[in-house]
């Protein structure tokens, strides 16, 4: 299994921690879709008649907008990220209250993330965090700070709501 | 129908300087190396579509159409807002929105059709 590109470079708190490549890179699904459940779609709010986002969930780069949108498929707003029996977390990334990325957590306590278009990584949740010069020459990959945890029963299967 | 042969002499203008269709194809690849290294890794679709490097290949037109069907071909990628914005057309089912392998497809076979491609 292989990333595109360097991830380490473009995710400086990768480097200090332990983490997995756990897929090839591929441009068929994206973080959002990932934590839902799916890895055949991509999801976005942002360009209507090209890509897929449910019907019913506002069309909003805020974090407030995407935990409406999760909400549809089961899960609730919870105050924290620790691992708990019977439930699927997920962690909502925000820069300047802008939605970044989500990642979902595995049943061991450790995080799993779609990079975009790149590789999944089985992670440690803090390491995906900006670094205050993380790519500066453009701001790709600058997940920002964790802003939201959100929960549902585990197993619970991803139903399209639109 | 295409409206500008790419395998003949062209003359466009990017920074003020008239341009040949090989100056522009070899800028095209420069800008699209660029793109995907710096836009690769985000998972919302604005940062990608208006990163410069993507504008400027819209800025080029329908001459630069066959090169990015060559690349959403050969490497896949997110070009489909590039591709409706230069041609106007958007050939991809509203079931298959967001499935990729599909939305390729339909564009290659529309870009066939239309004599964008062979």
């Amino acid at each position: 299994m292989a990333c595109l590109g360097n991830i380490e470079r473009r995710l400086p708190g990768l480097e200090a921690s332990e983490y997995q490549i756990t897929s090839d890179a591929t441009d068929e699904y994206n973080c959002v879709a990932w934590a839902v459940g799916e890895d055949d779609r991509w999801w976005s709010h942002e360009v209507d008649d090209e890509y897929f986002w449910p019907d019913r969930a506002p069309r909003s780069e805020g974090v407030e907008s995407y935990q409406a949108m999760f909400a549809l498929y089961g899960f609730a707003e919870r105050d924290n990220g620790d691992l708990e029996r019977g439930v699927e977390k997920i962690a909502l990334f925000a820069d300047e209250g802008r939605f970044t990325h989500v990642a979902r957590q595995l049943d061991s306590g450790r995080w799993t993330s779609k990079l975009g278009e790149d590789c999944d990584i089985e992670h440690e949740l803090e390491a995906l965090r900006s670094w205050p010069d993380t790519w500066p020459r453009y701001r790709a990959y600058r997940y920002g700070e964790i802003v939201a945890y959100m929960q549902r029963p585990l197993r619970q299967d991803a139903r399209e709501n639109g | 129908m295409p409206t500008d042969d790419a395998s003949a002499p062209h003359t466009a203008t990017l920074s003020g300087k008239p341009t040949t269709t090989d100056d522009l194809r070899a800028e095209f690849l420069t800008l699209a190396a660029q793109w995907r290294e710096e836009t690769t890794g985000y998972s919302l679709i604005t940062p990608k579509i208006s990163h410069p490097a993507y504008l400027r290949i819209i800025g080029m037109g329908p001459v630069a159409v066959p090169w990015i069907l060559e690349e959403l071909k050969e490497r896949g990628g997110h070009w489909f807002v590039a591709l409706r914005s230069i041609t106007g057309a958007n050939p991809v089912l509203r079931k298959d929105r967001g499935r990729i392998p599909k939305m390729r497809e339909a564009w290659l076979a529309w870009a066939r059709e239309d004599g964008w491609i062979d």
